[in-house]
């Protein structure tokens, strides 16, 4: 069971990682600046297997892998927006950090939900959602881990 | 065939891999790259460069670390470092670097910048970087595009800036992630070409490239130059654009003119014009966006008419834009600047407001201390 941190629309990687904290490339430190200033309290009170659900366009902006980076350090499992910035997707994706596009409007902050990321179904009690999950090329790049031990495994991007 | 389609010889919502032509990093990015490429890698298979453009010189000593850290790596794989000559971007054009390219990617969001050269360029995370610095390729889906088309030509108080802005808030509510925007019948000058693909990501969109012709598009907008105001984008969105005339004599803390946005020659000439011989009213900082530029400021007597008019000129590189140094915002302040992001939180203060407009908009503004059109005619 996964605690739901809901964010609004537009939500860019200066607000998960904003550019005065982000000088760094340890992945602990990074978990303690996510939402330092957007949301305080994040850092500081998620757990591991936490969801991210955000609403049109989460990721904008610069292209600091520290924002998933961030998230993936703070143990949260997985990010779900109506739809992404196309270089945190990416990113996330690389990092191995899974993703589930959608309509997100039911979903609220604190809602407590189970979340299948390979089929997309998101459970909060009896209610089921159904998102689009990642597939293809990008399924198999999270679960391997991330793109880079997908690599290492494959020693090449197998696409065409 | 969309202009995306004729480059990468390929259809649109296809996907593959294609080699890159060019690879390039910043201080800010390479950091991460080196620590992925590094767990899959051993050489560099991509013509590559790094460039310090967003911190530079050191203001601390992790910050140094971090920089001696990249110059080491830079050393082993034979890669040229540059350093504080000015934005990444902009040298990557000046140098000529991008030229008879395909596909170019860059670990900055910007990269798109270099479209204006009708080249693919995208800018991507560390990791993504860090594979394509170690196969030499990378994979792309191709995107759908969108045709921004210029009827006519603009109003002398009208900049790039301003069409951009007028564009992103007419897509504000169309779905434009993994999509590109092709530009065509532009009538503005390279430096301001430069301008507009650079402004194409805050559209959402994955690239910006200006050409002559193509069809296929998924959606066509036309912008009549001849109407356009000049414009500002309201806090904390690019897309919340207005014209002038709607926010004047909003009170300003600070003016921002330069960037990869608007820091080539042509857009700080525009502001030196309107600042010459009057005295700012409000803290006004230049950014160069390279070492060329300054130097054409110097040679030309730009430098002087900034300086005596009470601008400070900051060395090149990206400055106060991502709010780690050089002007960052304190708590409540109201800035205008020529950048192309005005994210809460992006210049400094979360508790700032960001307005961005045009160079010749931003000195208007500067030398009343309050957002001020440039048609003001009064």
């Amino acid at each position: 069971m996964s605690r739901v941190w809901r964010f609004g629309d537009n939500v860019s990687t200066d607000a998960i990682t904003p550019g005065r904290y982000n000088l760094t490339k340890d992945p602990a430190e990074l978990a303690k600046i996510a939402f330092i200033e957007a949301r305080p309290e994040f850092a500081r009170e998620v757990v591991p297997g936490d969801v991210v659900v955000g609403g049109r366009n989460f990721g904008i902006g610069s292209s600091r892998e520290s924002a998933p980076l961030s998230l993936k350090a703070a143990g949260v499992s997985g990010v779900i927006a109506q739809s992404f910035g196309r270089i945190f997707f990416r990113n996330a994706v690389n990092l191995g950090l899974p993703l589930l596009i959608g309509d997100t409007s039911p979903l609220r902050d604190g809602d407590i939900v189970e979340v299948n990321w390979e089929t997309g179904e998101v459970r909060r009690g009896k209610e089921v959602f159904q998102f689009k999950p990642l597939d293809g090329f990008l399924l198999d790049v999270v679960r391997s881990g991330g793109i880079i031990e997908y690599i290492r495994r494959r020693g090449d991007l197998c696409i065409e | 065939m969309t202009l995306v389609e004729d480059i990468l010889g390929a259809r649109t919502g296809e996907t593959v891999v294609r080699k890159v032509d060019l690879v390039y990093a910043h201080d800010g990015t390479m950091p991460l790259i080196i620590e992925a490429f590094r767990k899959a890698f051993t050489q560099v298979r991509a013509n590559a460069y790094v460039f310090f453009d967003h911190v530079f010189p050191a203001p601390t000593v992790k910050v140094a670390n971090l920089q001696k850290e990249i110059r080491d790596f830079a050393r082993e794989h034979g890669i040229p470092v540059i350093q504080g000559q000015g934005i990444c971007h902009q040298l990557v054009f000046e140098m000529g670097l991008a030229e008879n390219a395909k596909v170019v990617v860059g670990a900055d969001s910007h990269t798109p910048t270099l479209g204006a050269l009708g080249v693919f360029a995208v800018g991507m995370g560390a990791t993504d970087t860090a594979v394509a610095l170690g196969l030499g390729k990378t994979w792309l889906r191709v995107p759908e595009s969108v045709a921004v088309t210029f009827e006519g030509r603009p109003s002398k108080s009208v900049m790039a800036a301003d069409a951009m802005i007028s564009v992103i808030t007419s897509l504000r509510d169309y779905e434009m992630n993994y999509k590109a925007i092709e530009f065509f019948n532009v009538p503005f000058e390279l430096d301001e070409r430069l301008t507009l693909t650079n402004f194409s990501v805050e559209a959402n969109a994955k690239t910006g490239i200006i050409g002559d012709y193509s069809e296929g598009h998924v959606k066509e907008l036309v912008v009549d130059l001849p109407s356009l105001p000049p414009m500002v984008a309201r806090p904390h969105h690019p897309s919340n654009g207005v014209p002038v005339d709607d926010v004047e004599g909003t009170p300003v803390d600070q003016v921002f003119i330069g960037s990869c946005t608007n820091g080539r020659f042509e857009h700080i000439m525009r502001a030196a014009e309107v600042l010459a011989g009057e005295e700012v009213a409000v803290r006004t900082i230049i950014g160069p966006a390279s070492i060329n530029v300054y130097r054409r400021m110097v040679e030309t007597g730009i430098a002087k008419v900034l300086i005596d008019a009470g601008a400070v000129i900051l060395p090149p590189g990206c400055g106060p834009c991502l709010g780690r140094h050089m002007g960052v915002a304190g708590d409540g302040e109201r800035i205008l600047s020529t950048t192309n992001r005005n994210f809460q939180g992006r210049m400094g203060s979360p508790n700032a407001e960001i307005y961005l407009s045009s160079p010749i908009t931003a000195a208007t503004s500067a030398l009343y201390g309050e957002i001020t059109s440039p048609e003001g005619g009064a």
